[in-house]
């Protein structure tokens, strides 16, 4: 019971403190697995692509159209190639990169007009920390700080010398520090609960822009349907405040959302791992009035390398 | 492994080629640079008309003359469409209150910044 309340407060401390990225479509995997935490001396790559799609205006939570006017936008979507890269320091410690590359970053606009930016992501670079196991294997918390490195570009500009608008930039040009609190519960056997709490402040880059502070909580559980085969639910929320820009508040910046995703996952080979994970929005509430996301589907391949096994068979090979 | 270096070299393509080229598009835009004397002068920048509503066209003209002049247009946060000595913006509800448009006019000699502003409301 009191490990229970101790994982509630975690969860509700980090949450009250917590906040994201709001205009810009920021982008990271939805890992599949949170808790994800590599044994030691193994080595994961993960590649992904993700697809994004928005259509609509929200004021508020309801729809919003602005009539006629020809520069509202009508879609507005982006192709992101991503690659995670997680090691297990110790047993309890795994460090993980994150970054990608964002191709076709659009806006396309009633009367036909478009937008396209292209161009390296942030990098996020973060620390996970198991500090917390209980004797019945029954409770396991982690904790991970990191940073988001601002890599991609910010001030891109088309060949003929126009910028582009700061929502197809690929990179913010502010570093970034996340926090994030997991716990995972286990139930029955092989049958898991994990709940997380991720906090990200946005600092402010070299035009004065600063992106919203960013809450997510996340509660997911996976269930193993046929061999390989496991079905991952989990339910996102997240809590994004307003951007500033020279110290002002852009009011029709942050927003409530809460997003379902039902994926799919199937382990094959040896410690091969494909995954589809759609993303839905079932509920979103903006400050003022905002483009909302219709839709992202991401698809993650990830291959697990024990390092120690090939040193071992390495250093075999070199004795015969 | 060799699996491994596969599928990120073949993820590494599909990124190249899939990407369409970095730009942008309006349809009334298309106006190039505007050369009408070998004499460099930039006498103003002008934005045609100076309040809109979201979603509505500004047109703000570079004046200015020389040769083989390079025009580098930017903004605090509206969005820019077209290139040359005309463009035209617009702005999302995210941008509501004065936008800054800043405009670069080179001959590869001389270079002058001007900004103009406009107002964006619901």
């Amino acid at each position: 019971m009191i490990r229970f309340i101790l994982s509630v407060f975690c969860v509700i401390l980090f949450s009250s403190s917590s906040y994201s990225q709001c205009c810009a479509q920021g982008c990271s995997m939805t890992s599949s697995d949170i808790f994800d935490l590599l044994s030691k001396n193994h080595l994961e790559v993960t590649g992904f692509y993700k697809h994004s799609y928005s259509d609509k205006y929200y004021s508020g939570s309801s729809q919003y159209s602005f009539g006629s006017a020809p520069l509202s936008l009508k879609n507005t979507s982006f192709d992101y190639f991503g690659m995670s890269i997680g090691y297990g320091i110790t047993k309890k410690l795994t460090a993980e990169a994150q970054g990608g590359y964002f191709g076709n970053k659009t806006q396309n606009f009633v009367d036909g007009a478009w937008l396209v930016g292209n161009g390296l992501s942030d990098w996020e670079v973060t620390l996970k920390y198991n500090f917390y196991n209980s004797k019945d294997s029954v409770w396991s918390m982690t904790i991970s700080p990191g940073i988001k490195l601002p890599i991609g570009n910010y001030r891109d500009y088309t060949p003929q010398g126009v910028k582009l608008s700061r929502d197809v930039q690929s990179g913010t040009g502010a570093y970034a520090g996340i926090i994030e609190y997991a716990c995972r519960i286990k139930l029955k056997r092989n049958f898991y609960i994990v709940a997380s709490s991720e906090f990200e402040y946005n600092g402010i880059n070299p035009e004065q822009y600063q992106y919203g502070y960013k809450f997510t909580n996340i509660v997911s559980t996976k269930l193993n349907l046929y061999k390989g085969l496991s079905f991952i639910g989990m339910l996102k929320h997240e809590y994004c405040t307003n951007d500033y820009f020279y110290d002002q508040e852009i009011l029709a910046s942050g927003y409530n959302r809460i997003t379902a995703i039902p994926a799919l996952s199937y382990d094959f080979g040896n410690d091969w791992s494909l995954t589809a994970i759609p993303e839905f929005p079932l509920y979103q509430k903006f400050n003022s009035i905002q483009f909302a996301q219709a839709y992202n589907v991401s698809c993650s391949l990830t291959k697990d390398i024990n390092l120690s096994r090939s040193k071992l068979s390495s250093s075999k090979a070199w004795h015969k | 492994m060799k699996l491994l270096y596969s599928l990120i070299f073949v993820l590494a393509i599909f990124t190249i080629y899939s990407c369409k080229k970095e730009g942008s598009y309006f349809p009334d835009s298309g106006t190039g640079n505007k050369d009408t004397s070998s004499v460099y002068s930039y006498s103003s920048l002008i934005a045609t008309p100076d309040t809109i509503q979201v979603g509505q066209i500004v047109d703000i003209y570079a004046n200015a003359t020389g040769k083989n002049l390079i025009y580098t247009w930017s903004s605090s946060h509206a969005e820019i469409f077209g290139s040359g000595y005309h463009i035209q913006c617009s702005a999302e509800p995210c941008c509501i209150g004065n936008q800054k448009i800043t405009c670069i006019v080179s001959d590869g000699v001389h270079s002058v910044t001007k900004y103009v502003v406009f107002n964006v409301s619901f």
